[in-house]
Parts: structure tokens; C-alpha cells; sequence
């Protein structure tokens, strides 16, 4: 047995240290990771082959006892069939195409080889190499090394790295050479294959699982910055979808990419990179094909091979001949799904790992920040839009108005006027800000700012009427902001003195009218009256009945006229300046009606709450209207009946009714009844005389005291008026 | 007894002169103001009844003020046009003693005649009184009075309503005695005279009408004359 002494030692040495130094590197930095820890096992296997090569040597050269050799040999042998085993499990754990039960059946593989190897090596180098050891030995080696070659060269794309599959080969050289030659002729040359072999493997593996992960991780963080920056650099959403699309493309090293964006029932794809413009706007139902399916289950799908590992629909119909690998991740905002980004490699373009999916989840998270960021951006754009058009329509609108219009803050400093307020009170736009006070001439604010106050809290607004440049403006105030809080006041005012002329016209003209009718009326008074004292001396009973019959027209004209003219007194406004007590006033009219009360044997009765409070008004105008509602109710009340007349207080008001027992008033008819003019023609009055100005009277009247009046009434069960007018405030009196 | 009648509508004009003609009234009729002016200063009538509205030049208003100017025969307005207070008042401030509403029945007008005559020549001899504060001097028996030192001129119901007010100085002298005393028992529910002469009254005489001392109202019971101290320094 020659051996080349001492350059097989020192290689052997040196790959026994490489191999020590590089378990421990790969040990320390991950055990956890499978490709690691088959590593670990193949560094073991080729170091225990190594060892026992080694041993057989030195104990070749040092004379040791033969047992020695034999263990040496022994373990060598172990070794060898072992490191088989474990390069194959090793080549495949890398390319990721483990079997079922992977790691149960390379342990199996593992004990039966290297035990058997083992024990029939151990006894004698000789007995090693019978035939039966060697047909097992060849088993092994031609077995897992022409898998191993086969895996290799299948998943080459996979391995990425030609320094694997050199090493890789080398060392399958190197072992087919010892299996060759067991005799340990070419000794030199098999170790130096092997352990050249060994170093490539260990290189690669440790490139591709130390360094370069380590690499990657700053140039990761420096994409993902880089690829954020891009996104967020967006501010329309298409854009961002763009950004995004082309960004998770580059990053990966894909082909191509499609965002799809959920709507309600599908997903739409809505931004694309490198695909065909024509399947822009593809829907894809939601858990059909892959976006489908990512946006149903919010989970990523990693596809190696589209055509092989996608068996459902596809959304396009040419991905099964142009999609190699396929990552597709949903854009999520925790559970909910906004849409789907899908990276796409060409047949022969990158293959994806695992890793890829981990990356592009992250980059989706960016996305889908960029994406609700540029959606919100987008509603605020728009929404500001549409808010600056508001205004500026609103601020046509006031501007181009003829009604003067300003607007005050709390602190009545002006914030805004049209043009047309800016010329009715010579205000200068440039002295926006100034106060009302001090810009409006002091007959055009209102009096009492209280009662003001009162007014628009109460009823939303408050209007009074202003002169200036003899026009006369209705100036109608409200208040501005929610109705809480008030943060200013807007004023508009209109100009009413046309409608005060026309007012004044007709106020006129009925003057006019009612002059004109009672020059006439007087004239034919007098002489039916003269004609009467000439007639008495005729004696004739059918001239007497005509000039009576005249006198009754006559009369009934002069109350019309009168209706008219006592309407016309109370619309020009009464005074209310006098304090009205209830009692005093409805005694005075029952007084003034007891007469006709007991000519139609009519019965009226009171009851009047003694502490009812009084109320400022016009004395005679609002006795008028008692009368005239008691009078009624007497002439439409059935023979025998009753008039009860009441008053009491609620709540700040004074409440008086008026109730007959007559014929009643129909549904229909009670809300004609306060027109002008109307008479009721319903049976049973038709006896009844009147003018039908009456209880419009009453109402303008009653309206003229700010008080209300209706009517409740039940046919041939009786009508019953109601007043109510505020009481009046009670003034403290302080004692001089 | 002679009435002049002074209305531009001709059969209002002619039958009231003869109904005032069949009571024994002399009357004297004119159509419009010129010529009721005209007619007053040559015929001397006892009475003026006058149309405010009128045909020509001159209305009613501007007749009764000229006739002011110069006598103190009690005048009666009958005019279609009042619809307020207000427009009584005016008519009051030109000095009529009675301001009627047209249309009025010829009874209740010669009624009304009737009584302004009654008022106009009841003596106040028997009322032998002088008032004199340095602000208001009232001679009852002469019919003067003075504010300040000028003369105001009173018509005869104004005068005979401050003398039955100085008559009970002090004292209330409730609406109705006052309609009767002043006016006459025909006028006893037209309690919307004393109401207007009041404050006609208070007009001359007071110096604030609005804030009255000298005739105070008693609120729906009737009025009151009161007499003031004055300090010459308050004047």
C-alpha cells in the first residue's frame, strides 16, 4: 500500500479543519433552519469519513495495532455511505422538494447504511471488501449520488448558485473515485475531489445562508425605504397604484404585476405593470381564480408554477402559457381586504421562494398605507372642491342679490356684506371687521337687543322694520352657527315700500270708498226720515211699510260700511298701552247685552278665575270683540239656552271662552268662519242678520292684542270660542 | 235760533236745513267754504254745522279754523271721512265743539244741536271763581284762559268741561256726570267724548300732556282737576 506521505494527511487535515470551522459557523448562526441542520449532518458524515481516512494513515505510518486501522477504516467507510445519504438530503432540502415523510426515511436510510457499513468494516478491512459489502456500498452510492445528481440537475434554476453544483459534482467524483479504488490507490486524488467538493458546498451553503441573507437584509431595508418613498411620493391613487405595481415588480425581480382593488362583490384589476393594457378594468369574482381566492381568504397564495400548481379559474387567458411563478398578496387593513397585489414571473424568468411571499406582504402593508392615504387624500381634495364651490356659489348668490345682506360675529364686528348693503349704508368693504355699532346709522339696529336675542332663540329669527332713504326695509335677523352655540348674526334686508305704498293705497282707497258710500247713505237717511214725518200725516200703511222696508236696506249698508272701517281702525294698529282686566271687561259687555240676552231668553253666566291676570291692550277694541263673540253666541243659541262665558290663566296666558248651546258650526265650515264676508248659510240661521265682518273683526282684533282665536264646535250641541292673549309682565313697583 | 249748514252735497245740505227748519230753526245754507265763510260773517248764525270734505278750495278744516280766529260760536263737524281717533282729533284741533260721523239720523242730530246750544249759552255766572298759579290763570265768569301769561282760546265745550272739572277741584267727577254735566243727558254712552276733549283740553293747558297735572284721569272712573303750587323758578 503506497501512501503519498504526507500530502493526502495534510489535505485531509485541512478539510477536517474547514469542515470543524464552517459546522461551527452554521450551527452557531441557525440551527433552527432545516437546510442548516442538514448541512450540519453532512459536515458530520464527511468529517467521520475524513477521520477514519485519517486514522487508517496515521496508523499506517506509526505501526499501530491493526484493530486501530480496522476502526479507522471502519468509520471511513461509515462516512462514506453516510455523506451519500446526507447530500442527498441536503441537495433536496435546498431545492425545497422534500418528499412525505422526508425526514423519517433519510434517518432509516442513514442507520441502515452507516450502521451496516459499520459493523461489517469493523471486524476486518478485508471482510469490507467482500462482495456483498461492496454490492451494498454500490447500492448506497450509485443510489442517493445518481438522485442527488438528478435533483441538482432538475432544480438547477432553483439552486442559484453554480459553486453548489460544482461542489456538488466534485464530490460525487470524489466518491465514485474512492468507491473505485477502496484500496486507497488514487487516494490523493479522491480526497483532494472531495474535499474540494466539501469546501464549494460549505461556500455555497454558507453564502446563501449567511451572507446573503445577511446582505439582503440592509439592501431589503434600503428597497423597502427606497420603494415607500416612491409610493408615499404619490398623491392621486392611480398614481400610488402605479408606483406600487412597479415598484413590487423590481423588487422581486418579476416580470410583471396587476393590483386588483376590491369593490363589492369582486375585485377590479386597477393598476398593471408590464401587462397587456387590455385586461386593465378586469373583474374577477370574489374566491374565483387567484386574486379571487387571496381577497376571499385574506391570505397570500405562492404559486412555483402557475400552469402546474393553479388547477381553478384563471383570471386571464393567457396566464397558463406566458405565468411561471406567481406570488399574489392582499392589500388588508387588518381583517378587511381592500384589494389583492399579484407579482407575476415569465415562464423563464425568476423563480419565487418562499421568502418572496414574506417580502411582498410587507410591501403590501406599505401599499395599502399609500393606497387608504391616497383614497383620503382624494376625499379631502374633493370635498374641499366641493365646499370652496359651495361657498363661491353662495357668495354669488349673495353678491348678485338685491337684498342687502350682512353678516356680524358674537362680538358684532361685521364679517361679510354684499354690495348692495356696502351701497343702502356707504360701508366701505375694506371696513369689514369694523362694528355694527359704529358703521350702521343707530335708527337701522334694533331697538331692544334683548327681546332680540329672545326672539331669534325662541323662533329662529326676529324682523323689524327699518327707514332709511325714505324706503322702508324689513330687516330679518338670525343667527349663524348651531343653534347652541351662537356665532354671529346674518341680517337681510328687504325692501317693503312698494308693499307700504300699496298698503297706504289701499288704506286710501278704502277711505275713499267708505267716504264716498256715506255721503250718499247720509243723504238718503235724511230724507227717507223727512219723507217718514211727511208720510205719518198720509196715514198710509203700505207707503209706511216701504219707507221702512228702505230704512232696513239703508241700515244694514250703513253697518257693512262700518265692518269695513272698524277693520281698516284696528289694521292701522292699536295701541296697546292699556291694562285690560278680564273681569271689568266682560262685565261691561254682559251689561251692554243683558237686554238682548233676555229678548231672546238667553241666559248668560260667568265664571271667571278671580285671580286672572290682566293683560296690556286697546280697552274699547278688545271689548268690541267680546261683545260681538257674546252677541253671537246669544242670536245662534236655541231659545232657553245658555252663554257661559269664561276666563282664567295657564302658563302666562289668559284664557277666555265663550260657549253656546246653539246650532253648532260644521267641520267644514269652522275655518271660514273668521273670513271677511262669510256668513254660514246652514240651517237653522237663516233668520240670523249680520254683515259676516264680524268675527273677522274679532280675530284682527284679537290678532292685534298678539293673541289667538278658534273655534270648537259640535253641530246642535253648541260652539265654543277661544281667546288667549299673553298676560302682562308684572312690573315691580319700587317705592320712592 | 240760526243755524248755517255748510255741506257741498245738496240733498244732505236741504234735509237738514228742513228737518232744522220744522223745528223751528232759522237756516242758513252754503255749498262749499268760501261761500259758508261768506255766509257766517253776514248772517251772524248761532251755530255752524260744516262738512270737512269738500268741493273747491276750502275744506271744512280751514272754515272751522278762520271762524276760530274770530268768534267762539260752537261748531259742529259731520263728516263721512273720520275712521280714527285721530281724525276726530284733528277735527277737535280746529276747533269744532262736537265732531258727529256720517251717516247720523236727523233725531239724533237735532238732539245734538239742541244740546251744543244748551252748552254754549249756559251761564257760568253762578261759578264765580278764578284760578291763578303763575303757569295757568282761569277766569270762569270772564271765559279767560291763560297759560303763561297768553291767551288760549277755548271752545265752548272745552270751557264748560274745565269748569265743571274746577267746579268739584279735588274731587273725581265720574265719566257719566261729566257726559250729562258737559254734554248733555243725550250724550250720556258716548263715553269716547270726554276721552278726546281730556286730552284736547290737556293739550292747552298742560305743560306735558302726556305727563298731566292738572287734570288727572282715574282710571275707569272718571277724571279729576287738581291745583298745583308753583315756584316761579320751575317756569
Amino acid at each position: 500500500m503506497s501512501v503519498d506521505f504526507p500530502s493526502a494527511l495534510v489535505i485531509n487535515g485541512f478539510t477536517l479543519a474547514l469542515a470543524t470551522a464552517f459546522l461551527l459557523i452554521v450551527l452557531w448562526y441557525d440551527i433552527r433552519r432545516t437546510v442548516n441542520q442538514f448541512f450540519a449532518l453532512f459536515l458530520i458524515l464527511v468529517q467521520f469519513w475524513s477521520m477514519g481516512f485519517f486514522l487508517t494513515q496515521v496508523v499506517t505510518l506509526i505501526d499501530a495495532p491493526p484493530q486501530l486501522f480496522n476502526f479507522g477504516y471502519a468509520v471511513s467507510q461509515a462516512g462514506f455511505v453516510g455523506s451519500s445519504v446526507s447530500l442527498y438530503a441536503l441537495m433536496t432540502v435546498i431545492a425545497g422538494v422534500q418528499p412525505r415523510r422526508f425526514r423519517i426515511l433519510t434517518a432509516v436510510y442513514l442507520i441502515i447504511g452507516v450502521g451496516y457499513s459499520f459493523s461489517t468494516s469493523l471486524p476486518s478491512a478485508e471482510l469490507a471488501n467482500t462482495i456483498q459489502s461492496r454490492i451494498f456500498s454500490a447500492i448506497f452510492f450509485f443510489g442517493f449520488d445518481i438522485v442527488t445528481l438528478y435533483v441538482t440537475w432538475r432544480y438547477r434554476r432553483k439552486y442559484d448558485s453554480l459553486t453548489l453544483i460544482v461542489g456538488n459534482i466534485l464530490f460525487i467524483i470524489g466518491q465514485g473515485i474512492t468507491f473505485v479504488n477502496p484500496q486507497l490507490g488514487v487516494v490523493t486524488l479522491a480526497t483532494s475531489f472531495t474535499s474540494l467538493g466539501a469546501l464549494a458546498i460549505s461556500i455555497s451553503i454558507i453564502r446563501r445562508e449567511l451572507i446573503r441573507p445577511l446582505l439582503e437584509r440592509g439592501t431589503q431595508l434600503e428597497t423597502m425605504h427606497e420603494v415607500s418613498v416612491a409610493i408615499a411620493s404619490q398623491s392621486t391613487t392611480d398614481t400610488v397604484l402605479n408606483s406600487i405595481a412597479e415598484q413590487a415588480t423590481q423588487w422581486l425581480k418579476a416580470d410583471a404585476s396587476g393590483i386588483f382593488l376590491k369593490q363589492d362583490d369582486y375585485v377590479q384589476l386597477v393598476a398593471i405593470y408590464n401587462l397587456p393594457n387590455s385586461i386593465l378594468g378586469t373583474k374577477v369574482e370574489i374566491g374565483r381564480g387567484v386574486a379571487g381566492q387571496v381577497a376571499q381568504d385574506n391570505k397570500s397564495i405562492y404559486l412555483e408554477n402557475y400552469a402546474r400548481d393553479w388547477q381553478a379559474d384563471n383570471e386571464f387567458k393567457f396566464a397558463a402559457d406566458t405565468f411561471g411563478s406567481l406570488i399574489c398578496v392582499p392589500l388588508n387593513s387588518g381583517a378587511t381586504v381592500i384589494g389583492v397585489l399579484m407579482v407575476i414571473s415569465g415562464i423563464h424568468g425568476t423563480l419565487f421562494e418562499k421568502d418572496d411571499v414574506r417580502r411582498l406582504e410587507l410591501l403590501s402593508a406599505q401599499a395599502t398605507v399609500a393606497i387608504s392615504q391616497a383614497n383620503l387624500f382624494a376625499e379631502q381634495m374633493n370635498l374641499t372642491a366641493q365646499l370652496s364651490s359651495a361657498h363661491q356659489q353662495l357668495q354669488t348668490v349673495l353678491v348678485s342679490t338685491e337684498n342687502p345682506v350682512l353678516a356680524v360675529d358674537r362680538t358684532l364686528n361685521l364679517i361679510f356684506t354684499n354690495p348692495a348693503a356696502e351701497t343702502l349704508f356707504g360701508l366701505d368693504t375694506i371696513h369689514n371687521r369694523a362694528n355694527l355699532t359704529t358703521s350702521l346709522p343707530e335708527h337701522a339696529l334694533p331697538t331692544d337687543y334683548r327681546k332680540t336675542l329672545k326672539a331669534i332663540k325662541s323662533k329662529g329669527s326676529f324682523s323689524y322694520e327699518i327707514e332709511i332713504d325714505n324706503k322702508i326695509y324689513i330687516c330679518q335677523v338670525a343667527s349663524l352657527g348651531e343653534s347652541r352655540r351662537i356665532d354671529g348674526f346674518v341680517a337681510i334686508l328687504n325692501d317693503v315700500s312698494e308693499l307700504k305704498e300699496l298698503d297706504r293705497i289701499k288704506s286710501e282707497m278704502v277711505r275713499m270708498t267708505s267716504h264716498d258710500l256715506k255721503n250718499p247713505l247720509q243723504a238718503a237717511f235724511a230724507n227717507l226720515e223727512l219723507l217718514r214725518d211727511d208720510v205719518q200725516a198720509i196715514n198710509d200703511e203700505e207707503i209706511r211699510l216701504s219707507v221702512d222696508n228702505i230704512d232696513r236696506q239703508l241700515n244694514k249698508m250703513n253697518r257693512i260700511i262700518g265692518g269695513i272701517l272698524d277693520l281698516e281702525r284696528v289694521r292701522i294698529g292699536s295701541t296697546l298701552n292699556e291694562v285690560c282686566q278680564p273681569k271689568n271687561i266682560i262685565d261691561d259687555a254682559i251689561e251692554e247685552l243683558r237686554d238682548i240676552a233676555s229678548e231672546q231668553k238667553v241666559s248668560l253666566e260667568t265664571e271667571i278665575n278671580p285671580d286672572v291676570a290682566d293683560f296690556l291692550g286697546d280697552i274699547d277694541q278688545f271689548q268690541r270683540a267680546i261683545v260681538n263673540l257674546i252677541e253671537n253666541a246669544i242670536k245662534f243659541n236655541s231659545i232657553d239656552g245658555t252663554v257661559l262665558i269664561k276666563a282664567y290663566n295657564y302658563d302666562n296666558f289668559i284664557f277666555i271662552t265663550i260657549a253656546d248651546d246653539g246650532i253648532g258650526i260644521p267641520e267644514d265650515l269652522q275655518p271660514k268662519i273668521f273670513d271677511r264676508f262669510y256668513r254660514g248659510h246652514q240651517q237653522g240661521a237663516e233668520h240670523i242678520s249680520g254683515s259676516g265682518l264680524g268675527l273677522s273683526l274679532v280675530k284682527a282684533v284679537i290678532e292685534s292684542h298678539n293673541g289667538k282665536i278658534w273655534v270648537t264646535s259640535k253641530p246642535n250641541l253648541g260652539t265654543t270660542f277661544h281667546i288667549t292673549v299673553p298676560a302682562m309682565v308684572q312690573k315691580v313697583n319700587i317705592p320712592s | 235760533m240760526k243755524v248755517l249748514i255748510v255741506d257741498d252735497e245738496q240733498a244732505i245740505r236741504e234735509a237738514l236745513g228742513r228737518k232744522l227748519q220744522r223745528d223751528g230753526f232759522e237756516v242758513v245754507l252754503a255749498e262749499d267754504g268760501a261761500s259758508g265763510l261768506r255766509a257766517f260773517h253776514s248772517e251772524r248764525p248761532d251755530l255752524v254745522v260744516l262738512d270737512i270734505i269738500m268741493a273747491g278750495g276750502m275744506d271744512g278744516l280751514t272754515v272751522c279754523r278762520r271762524i276760530r280766529d274770530l268768534a267762539e260760536t260752537p261748531i259742529m263737524m259731520l263728516s263721512a271721512q273720520a275712521i280714527t281717533e285721530d281724525d276726530v282729533i284733528e277735527g277737535l284741533n280746529a276747533g269744532a265743539d262736537e265732531y258727529l260721523i256720517k251717516p247720523i239720523r236727523l233725531n239724533e242730530f237735532i238732539a245734538r244741536i239742541n244740546a251744543l246750544m244748551r252748552r254754549a249759552q249756559i251761564s257760568t255766572s253762578e261759578t264765580d271763581q278764578v284760578y291763578d298759579d303763575g303757569y295757568l290763570n282761569v277766569d270762569l265768569h270772564r271765559r279767560h284762559v291763560h297759560v303763561q301769561g297768553k291767551k288760549v282760546h277755548l271752545t265752548p265745550t272745552e270751557f264748560k268741561l274745565l269748569a265743571v272739572l274746577m267746579e268739584n277741584t279735588g274731587r273725581v267727577v265720574p265719566q257719566r256726570d261729566l257726559l250729562e254735566q258737559v254734554w248733555g243727558r243725550e250724550y250720556i254712552d258716548d263715553v269716547y267724548y270726554p276721552r278726546v276733549y281730556i286730552s284736547q283740553l290737556r293739550r292747552k293747558v298742560e305743560q306735558d300732556p302726556s305727563n298731566p297735572i292738572y287734570i288727572l284721569t282715574e282710571h275707569r272712573v272718571g277724571y279729576r282737576f287738581e291745583k298745583q303750587v308753583r315756584n316761579p323758578s320751575d317756569l
